[in-house]
Parts: structure tokens; C-alpha cells; sequence
């Protein structure tokens, strides 16, 4: 998610209230500002309409983003147009609106530059720090922060480390380093790279750099290429390339993400392929105790039960056997990041429950939780990191 | 929704235990008609009977499990599918024994009747020992029960020590039948001992389940047929006698029921949702 500015502004003066700058490009926020109250008041008018509201606005390689409070508007300035930015900016207008209730009425200074601060960080910039990520301090770092913390984390690290190691370093929990790291980006004071792990899924991305034909891939690297679908995790990848070297192939991949040759998938794109994996590997295993024909039986009728809470269910259905298939409808939705990775995450629990919960009464629940239990190993094996965000308590029987 | 607590009523489909009782039913009838008769000294009537029904039960009841299951291809990976296909296929070569038991029979010569019709039923206990083994080796994959290999050891070594065991007995019991009877009897004695032992095992891991209730009627029919071939062996019992009919077709009956439970089984559920959000 590569969020280049965030604006907030007052909807009836078109005043911008708050504005960080990611990039540091120095634009003046109350042009943008006074640009977009004109423009969502114009469509307002141009449609007649009460209820449409302009949401966005396209340039070649970016959008501005726009979600609308009681009585302020957030804008991102950003890369893609996905429920995951949008639900993070609704998130940082309703925390806004509630904070600096007053200056809906009154205009008087309330410090929000650095009051509000902590609310930016905790929902653009902390999601970006994990305990594998390497942290590059930057030269001259001094310049950038004042920040006691900051200063003497960033004074005791060695230059590059990831925030585990930073973590151990520092002898304090790894969510310190985690917040101290985050807020040391937040002043520019380090930069951050989130290696390449075995779950992460990767697509081709159509983008021609110019002068890319100049740079040669190795035959390893292009044939790592092929192999990410936007469907594959990383490790399954590996092992389809029968790769004796993770590392090496890894390494391939950062050089194929360098290149922007290849980009990580949305996180609702990310659920899916994890949830499908896992329905199928459940099925699967169902399967071969009730068989087939009972097995599809047993899915369609959970799915039936559900399509009128979750209509996109009606989009996941099952090819020969019990291979599970997202229509490309959906598909699209996830990759464009168009339905949020929450919805699709409890969907998909959901209906595994109604799965296990039916199986259990053909087997019996002993066997079933076994099933479960298999499950849960192979996913671990496919999503090593990732794997636990499916709620596997919840589907025991 | 959220993680709310699914109170799941479930109604299971009746349709496949449907058929399943009135085959039951007609097995309780042929037996309550077989007792009446044998003790109005009908004998030979009983005899007639029972042995012009023991095949036409046997061939009707693969029939009707082949039309249960035989519609689908065997090639997908559905051991459950594939062991009732067995069934059934393995119903109608039983058939095809007693078919050939009656006609000995009538020719009389009938020393050698338990030889022909012992070996004719080799084919249809090789189709059960295939699915039944396969419906394992598929529920072990999933359920880690044995492991593998060493279940398939298990299997080899069992069924060479009991065969050797058993022929030995039955040497010391008759000494002076015929070793060609031994020879035939000894593997049909293990088949469907081992078989059973298998099926006896998947129904105590699976005897929380709905899937169960075929499997144990699966069981007891071919304990029936068990039960026969020890008599045959050991009780130097004469083929083709009421008795030995009664209990094949009681036998096949259950076989047959099985079937048609395991039918039902793709109807799986007609289901009322209670859902209690937490």
C-alpha cells in the first residue's frame, strides 16, 4: 500500500485541518484541498444527487482517494483504490471528528500536527513494520529526529538489522522495537525493507521500466517468474521448481520485486488463496472418508445457507471433485482489493465451520478434528507465518 | 457473523435408510418363513427355496448397489464410492457361486460342490477384500491411524501366519477331508476373517459417525458369510442345506442394506439452521 499524502479537511471552508507528506515533496496541501471540496461540491451538483459522492480522482500513475466524515473529508494520495486504504481512512476521519470534536464550530489551534500523530502512525506507517523487517538507518539520521526514543534506539542498533535482532539488541519486547521502529520511519530517520518470506504471494505485474531490456535476467530468475501466478505461495513455488536453495530462489524473487518485474498481492487477494487452500485441503481430507458426492453435497448446502449473508460466497464453487474455484468476478474483486480481506476471512470461517460441523455428524467428531488437525499442518507448511490467522479453534468439533 | 455458536439441528435424509429397512424387513421375512417351514417338517420345500432365492438375492441386491453407485466412474479418488462399487460387484460374482452350487446340486455330484462353489466366491471376496482395503488405506491417509507401510505389513503377515495356523487345525480336526476343501476354505475363512477385522476397525474409528450404521450392517453380513465358511470348514457341515442358504442370504441381505444406507449418504442432510450470534 503506498500511500504518498494524507489530507483531512473541513468540508464546509475547504480548509485543510491536517496533512502529512509521506514523500516529502513539499506540495502545497491547501491547493489539493480547495481543489477537491470544489470538485465533490460540483459532482454533488452536477448529478443532483444527495446521495453519490465523488470518491476518487485518476491521474496516470495514482489516485486520490477521497472518504467523507460528518463534517470533514480524508484523502490519500495513493497508488490503488482498495477497501483496505478506504477502511483506514474512515478509521483516521471518525478518530479525527471525535478527537478535535470543536473545530467543527470554532477555529482554534489544538496542536493536531503532533497530537494526531500517533493515530497516523498506528494506521499508516506501524502495519508496515513486522519482526522480519530490515531496518537501513540512515546516514545522518540525527537531522531527521528529536525524538528522545527514537534517537537513542536508532544511536544503539547497528546501521542494518531487522527489528527481531534490533529487539534482542535492546533487550526489550519485540512490540517496543516494533513502535520505536515504526515511529523512527514515521521521521524519515530509517528506511524499511520487508524480505521476501515463503507465504507471500506474488503476480507478474505488467510494468515496462524503461531500459529493463538491458538488464538480463538470470535463467533461475525468469524461471521463478513463471512460476508466480498471483495464486502460489512462495514455498510452493520452490518446491515446483524442485529448488534445493530457499535462499538462493528467494533471493530471485527480491530481485524479480526489485525490478518491479512482480508485486505481493492485496491482503484480500492473500485471504483468499490461504482460505481456498484450506477449504480444499479440508474437503479433501472429508473426503476420503465419505466420500466425493457427500462432500460436494456437504459444501453446497453449507454455501447455499450463507449466500444471503455473504453474497460473494455464490462465487466459490467447486470444479471436478472438490477443487474449489473463484470465479473471476471475485477473483478481480480481491486482486483489485475492492472487498475487504475481513469479510472474506469471516466468510470463509464461516463456512468451514458449517462444513465441520456437518462432517462431524457423518464421521463423528473425533475423526473430524483429526481431519482439522491435518489441515491446520499442511497450511502451516504452505503459510508458515500466515497460517494462524485462520481461526482453527473455532472449527474443532 | 461472527464467531457465534452454531446450534446446528441436523435431520439426515431418510431416503437411503429407507431402503435399507425394507430390505431388512424382507431378510427378517424369508427368515421367519424359513423357521416356520423347517419346523412343519418342510424340509425339502424349505431347501427348494431357499435355494432358488440365495442367488436371485445375491444378483438382485448387486444390481441394485450397482445402480446406487456403478453410475459414476471408479477413476476419481473416492474410496468410499469405490468400496460399494466393490460391494455390489462382489454381490453379483456371489451370486454366480451359488448359481453354480444348485446346479452341482442337481447333478449330483456333490462331493465336490463345496470345492466349486468355495472357489467360484474367491473372485467375490478378492472385489470386497479390494474395496474395504482401499476405503482403509484412504481413512488411514487421512487419520494417521497405523502407518502405512506398516499397516500393509500388518495385513501380509496376519493373514500368512493365520492361513498356516488354520490349515494346520483344520488338519488335526479332519484328517481325513480332502486337502483340495482345506485349500479352499482356508483362504475363504481368512478373506472375509481379515475383512471383517478391517471393517470392525473402521467402524469403531468412525462409531460417532452417521456413516457408521452402513458399515456396521456391512459387518454383520459378511460375519454371516463368515460364519458359513467356518461351518463348511469345521463343522464338516453339508453344503446346500436350509441352513447354510438362510445364512447366505441373511448375509447378503445385509451386504445389500448396506448399500442402500450408504445410498442415503449423498442426501446427506436437509438441515434446519439455529444460529445463535454470540
Amino acid at each position: 500500500m503506498n500511500i504518498n499524502n494524507l489530507y483531512i479537511i473541513k468540508r464546509d471552508t475547504g480548509v485543510c485541518i491536517y496533512h502529512k507528506d509521506f514523500t516529502e515533496s513539499g506540495f502545497d496541501p491547501q491547493l489539493l484541498s480547495s481543489f477537491l471540496v470544489a470538485m465533490t461540491s460540483f459532482f454533488d451538483e452536477a448529478t443532483q444527487s444527495i446521495t453519490s459522492q465523488a470518491r476518487a480522482f485518476e491521474g496516470t500513475d495514482y489516485k486520490i482517494v477521497v472518504e467523507f466524515g460528518e463534517w470533514t473529508l480524508g484523502a490519500v494520495s495513493t497508488k490503488e483504490d482498495s477497501a483496505q486504504i478506504r477502511t483506514k481512512l474512515k478509521r483516521m476521519i471518525e478518530r479525527f471528528e471525535e478527537q478535535f470534536s470543536v473545530l467543527r464550530w470554532v477555529d482554534i489551534d489544538l496542536a493536531i500536527q503532533t497530537r494526531f500523530e500517533q493515530s497516523v502512525i498506528d494506521e499508516f506507517v506501524r502495519y508496515l513494520i513486522i519482526p522480519d523487517t530490515v531496518i537501513t538507518v540512515r546516514a545522518g539520521w540525527e537531522h531527521y529526529t528529536k525524538k528522545p526514543d527514537v534517537m537513542s534506539f536508532l544511536r544503539i542498533i547497528p546501521s542494518i538489522c531487522s527489528v527481531k535482532d534490533a529487539a534482542e539488541f535492546l533487550e526489550v519486547p519485540i512490540e517496543v522495537a516494533l513502535n520505536l521502529a515504526a515511529e523512527a520511519l514515521w521521521e524519515n530517520a530509517i528506511t524499511v525493507y520487508n524480505p521476501v518470506k515463503p507465504d507471500d504471494i506474488y503476480q507478474a505485474t505488467s510494468i515496462t521500466r524503461p531500459g529493463a531490456e538491458d538488464e538480463k535476467l538470470s535463467p533461475e530468475t525468469a524461471k521463478a517468474l513463471s512460476e508466480l501466478d498471483g495464486e502460489t505461495p512462495v514455498s510452493i513455488a520452490a518446491e515446483r521448481m524442485r529448488t534445493s536453495d530457499m535462499k538462493r530462489f528467494l533471493k530471485d524473487v527480491a530481485i524479480l520485486e526489485k525490478r518491479k518485474m512482480i508485486e505481493l498481492v492485496t491482503p484480500a487477494h492473500a485471504v483468499a488463496v490461504r482460505y481456498t487452500s484450506a477449504l480444499h485441503s479440508l474437503l479433501k481430507g472429508c473426503s476420503k472418508i465419505v466420500g466425493i458426492t457427500a462432500m460436494r453435497k456437504v459444501f453446497l448446502v453449507s454455501r447455499e445457507k450463507l449466500v444471503g449473508t455473504y453474497p460473494w460466497m455464490a462465487y466459490v464453487t467447486l470444479e471436478e471433485g472438490v477443487d474449489i474455484e473463484m470465479r473471476s468476478s471475485l477473483t478481480a474483486a480481491t486482486i483489485k482489493g475492492t472487498i475487504g480481506p475481513d469479510v472474506l476471512n469471516d466468510g470463509f470461517r464461516v463456512i468451514m465451520q458449517f462444513i465441520t460441523r456437518r462432517v462431524k455428524d457423518l464421521t463423528g467428531a473425533q475423526p473430524m478434528n483429526r481431519i482439522i488437525a491435518n489441515t491446520r499442518e499442511e497450511i502451516q507448511q504452505q503459510f508458515p507465518s500466515t497460517a494462524y490467522e485462520i481461526e482453527w479453534e473455532t472449527l474443532v468439533v | 457473523m461472527n464467531s457465534g455458536v452454531l446450534g446446528a439441528r441436523t435431520i439426515v435424509s431418510q431416503s437411503g435408510w429407507k431402503y435399507a429397512a425394507s430390505i431388512i424387513f424382507t431378510g427378517l421375512a424369508i427368515l421367519i418363513a424359513a423357521e416356520i417351514l423347517y419346523f412343519m417338517g418342510m424340509v425339502s420345500f424349505l431347501t427348494t427355496l431357499t435355494a432358488a432365492l440365495s442367488p436371485v438375492i445375491a444378483l438382485l441386491l448387486g444390481i441394485i448397489g450397482l445402480n446406487f453407485f456403478g453410475r459414476e466412474s471408479l477413476v476419481k479418488e473416492d474410496r468410499f464410492h469405490a468400496m460399494n462399487v466393490w460391494m455390489a460387484l462382489g454381490l453379483l460374482v456371489f451370486s454366480l457361486s451359488e448359481i453354480a452350487g444348485v446346479l452341482l446340486r442337481i447333478t449330483g455330484s456333490s462331493s465336490d460342490i463345496y470345492f466349486t462353489v468355495g472357489l467360484v466366491q474367491m473372485p467375490a471376496l478378492l472385489l470386497w477384500g479390494l474395496g474395504v482395503v482401499g476405503y482403509l488405506r484412504s481413512s488411514n491417509s487421512v487419520l494417521g491411524v497405523f502407518n502405512g507401510n506398516k499397516m500393509s505389513s500388518i495385513i501380509i503377515i496376519i493373514t500368512a501366519l493365520a492361513s498356516l495356523f488354520l490349515v494346520v487345525i483344520m488338519t488335526l480336526i479332519h484328517p481325513a477331508q480332502s486337502l483340495l476343501i482345506t485349500f479352499v476354505s482356508v483362504p475363504m475363512i481368512i478373506g472375509l476373517g481379515i475383512t471383517l477385522c478391517i471393517l470392525g476397525g473402521i467402524v469403531w474409528i468412525l462409531r460417532g459417525g452417521l456413516i457408521a450404521r452402513p458399515l456396521i450392517l456391512m459387518f454383520f453380513g459378511i460375519l454371516l458369510l463368515l460364519i458359513r465358511s467356518l461351518f463348511w470348514g469345521f463343522v464338516n457341515y453339508c453344503p446346500g442345506s436350509p441352513f447354510d442358504y438362510v445364512t447366505a442370504i441373511e448375509g447378503y441381505i445385509l451386504v445389500g442394506a448396506s448399500l442402500a444406507a450408504a445410498s442415503g449418504l449423498d442426501d446427506v442432510f436437509v438441515i434446519e439452521e439455529e444460529e445463535e450470534a454470540d
